[in-house]
């Protein structure tokens, strides 16, 4: 058996900023997944490093808070509707695979180039996946927010769904009939890219939009559905290990649990292009947060010649840059909410029409 | 002019007879053979919602009582002189075919009288007549003050919501329990379905907001509990937990009994600060997705074999 937690981690000592720091970022990060089915995760490993939690922890406790709240959130929009079980139980199971797939490249790297190797390879990774997919989403939201009428399923999606290739698979929420084998490499990838950022959905979410061919109040939904079985596969792994927190996890939890019923909330109010506004917004500002602070990396590699003073402060503003991903996504959603629940109220409060009788 | 369409009274066996032109549309009623419990349903459109006429025999099945459907033209100076006088009696007896044959289907003894006039004059008329009406049922648009002032019985309206993802959604308000009434699609959350408006809905509200603050208060005493018990507790909680192995399912089991608990806290928190989804705004019904028809014949398809 593995060496258990207790011999290699120092749990760290909580006290009161600590705990309000991750209730705060929890429920900002839960806000965020239940509008648009992922996103928190990202902040918050960095940010549980950042009070002197190891690496290791941190991503296990992040994890094993991940799942419960993508339980909570995929049971309230499926209540709205808006969940494909089916779907989220297919790509779950093909993300969960893709994790192991991310591991080992993650793995293979460490042991090439070394630590800062490998954190050079995620950066990259984040900028890269986040700057095409946000960009691309970003700019289908400028032509959503133009266009009136419904949302149109893309012409890959629509000629992905003619393609006959055994087993084809109805989903009826989703509203498609696509052959599996194009739903496991949305789901691969998603799992990859969970494995190694943190935040799956980034590519889950636009792949279910983009490729498969479902609207973004669905795919956000049963991205909750891939989160939560990336989740709990992911979290009893780290626990066999004894890596998790429970008491971190707990305290994002409590925090993370009021945000994603909130941000479940939410999306019945708003119209679907604000999904992907969010959504390519955050993915944007992450991105150029991660390259703020690729310099570091490249430094550690002897690729470029920064003096330490410089690192920290590249450090400290990449991080000031995730923080401000989130708030900005979480300010368009509860503005976005404020505005459409004021309208109603307006709205239900005008008379009702006289009624002329005979 | 009073009355230019003619009654007609439905009967139970589902037969129907047009009663002469006259008059009092009451005295047939009087005249039912088995005098029972009744929900009078009103309309002055001349058609009742197919999500209206099924809610109505959802609560009709339920409580047992027996409906009486009434169509009434308010305007019939207008409808003589624009003509639609004619199409008002034929939508009704259309409609009122409809809801008989429906009725039937499900063992519920309905009448049926189509009549020109005061809507609050006629069904004041009528309920007294009647005497054994429960409570009445009127469609948007009608007043209920009026109604409510002149009966005893109590009056709802039911508004069929436009914006509504399933067919028969029907948003109810009125005074009583609106849960011994309606029967929300197994899996929607209530209070998305179901919106309060209008007469009485004040008390009804209340009592909604009430016991989501009661469940908040529940779920919150229990999930403060419940943390305070695991942070008393984290140190052995912690040493267990970090053993690794099947002791992973430590960890597991605890974030789902939080999720659980704290989960529902949540839910009730939002729901009692009347924080809740959006009345009108529903998911689309996506388009159906087409499954290619299977092969009927039974010929030998082609094979090659090498």
């Amino acid at each position: 058996m593995h060496p258990t937690g207790n011999d290699i981690i120092q749990f760290i000592d909580l006290n009161l900023i600590s705990v309000l720091f991750l209730f705060a970022v929890g429920f900002v990060g839960g806000l965020v997944s239940g509008f648009i089915g992922s996103g928190g995760a990202f902040v918050l490993t960095p940010g549980m490093m950042s009070l002197g939690v190891p690496g290791t922890v941190a991503v296990a406790s992040n994890m094993c808070h991940k799942f419960p709240k993508a339980l909570v959130g995929a049971i309230k929009r499926f209540r709205y509707g808006q969940v494909d079980v089916k779907l989220g139980l297919i790509m779950g199971v093909s993300a969960e695979i893709g994790v192991q797939l991310g591991i080992n490249l993650q793995k293979s790297i460490l042991e090439k180039w070394g630590q800062a190797g490998s954190d050079l390879y995620v950066s990259l990774a984040f900028v890269v996946v986040l700057v095409v997919v946000g960009g691309l989403v970003m700019v289908d939201v400028l032509k959503s927010a133009k266009a009136t009428g419904d949302q149109k399923t893309t012409g890959i999606a629509q000629r992905i769904q003619q393609i006959e290739l055994w087993p084809m698979i109805t989903f009826k929420t989703a509203g498609v009939r696509i052959s599996l084998w194009f739903t496991v490499p949305v789901g691969l990838a998603t799992g990859m890219l969970a494995a190694t950022i943190a935040v799956g959905g980034f590519i889950g979410v636009p792949g279910l939009m983009y490729v498969i061919g479902v609207t973004s109040l669905v795919a956000s939904a049963t991205e909750l559905v891939i989160a939560f079985v990336m989740g709990l596969g992911g979290t009893l792994i780290w626990a066999w290990y004894g890596m998790v927190d429970l008491r971190l996890t707990l305290i994002i939890l409590g925090g993370s649990l009021f945000g994603v019923q909130l941000g479940a909330i939410g999306t019945t109010y708003v119209k679907d292009y604000m999904i992907k506004l969010v959504m390519a917004t955050i993915m944007l500002v992450v991105a150029l947060s991660r390259a703020i602070a690729m310099p570091r990396y490249l430094n550690q590699l002897g690729l470029m010649a920064l003096s330490d003073g410089w690192v920290k402060v590249l450090s400290q503003v990449s991080f000031g840059f995730m923080i401000l991903a989130l708030v900005i996504g979480a300010s368009i959603i509860l503005g976005s909410m404020y505005k459409a629940r004021k309208t109603e109220i307006l709205a239900a409060l005008e008379p009702e029409p006289q009624t002329v009788q005979g | 002019m009073e009355t230019k369409i003619n009654p007609i009274v439905f009967q139970p066996g589902g037969t129907h007879t047009v009663v002469t032109p006259n008059p009092e549309p009451r005295q047939e009623i009087v005249e039912a053979p088995v005098p029972t419990r009744r929900i009078l349903v009103v309309s002055r459109k001349g058609r009742f919602d197919t999500a209206l006429m099924e809610h109505a025999l959802n609560i009709a099945e339920r409580l047992s009582l027996d409906l009486v459907c009434l169509y009434i033209d308010p305007l019939p100076q207008w409808s003589a002189k624009s003509g639609s006088m004619r199409r008002f009696a034929d939508t009704a007896r259309e409609n009122a075919a409809l809801f008989e044959a429906r009725a039937r289907e499900r063992q519920v003894r309905i009448d049926t009288i189509i009549t020109d006039g005061k809507v609050v004059e006629k069904v004041r008329d009528l309920v007294h007549a009647v005497r054994r009406v429960e409570f009445v049922v009127v469609e948007p648009g009608i007043r209920t003050e009026e109604l409510m002032a002149t009966l005893s019985v109590p009056v709802f309206t039911a508004v069929v919501n436009p914006d509504a993802d399933v067919q028969g959604e029907v948003l109810q308000r009125g005074q009583m329990d609106i849960r011994s009434l309606g029967r929300p699609e197994p899996g929607k959350d209530f209070s998305s379905t179901y919106q309060l408006i209008g007469g009485g809905e004040e008390m009804a509200k209340t009592e909604l907001r009430k016991k989501k603050v009661q469940k908040a208060f529940i779920f919150g005493t229990a999930a403060a509990a419940l943390y305070a018990a695991l942070f008393a507790f984290a140190d052995p909680l912690m040493a267990i937990a970090t053993k690794g192995g099947f002791f992973a399912l430590v960890s597991v089991g605890t974030v789902f009994l939080v999720s659980y608990v704290h989960g529902n806290f949540t839910g009730y928190f939002w729901s009692a600060l009347g924080i809740e989804a959006s009345k009108t705004v529903t998911v689309k019904p996506t388009a159906k997705v087409q499954k290619p028809a299977k092969r009927t014949d039974k010929r030998p398809r082609a094979r090659l074999s090498v």
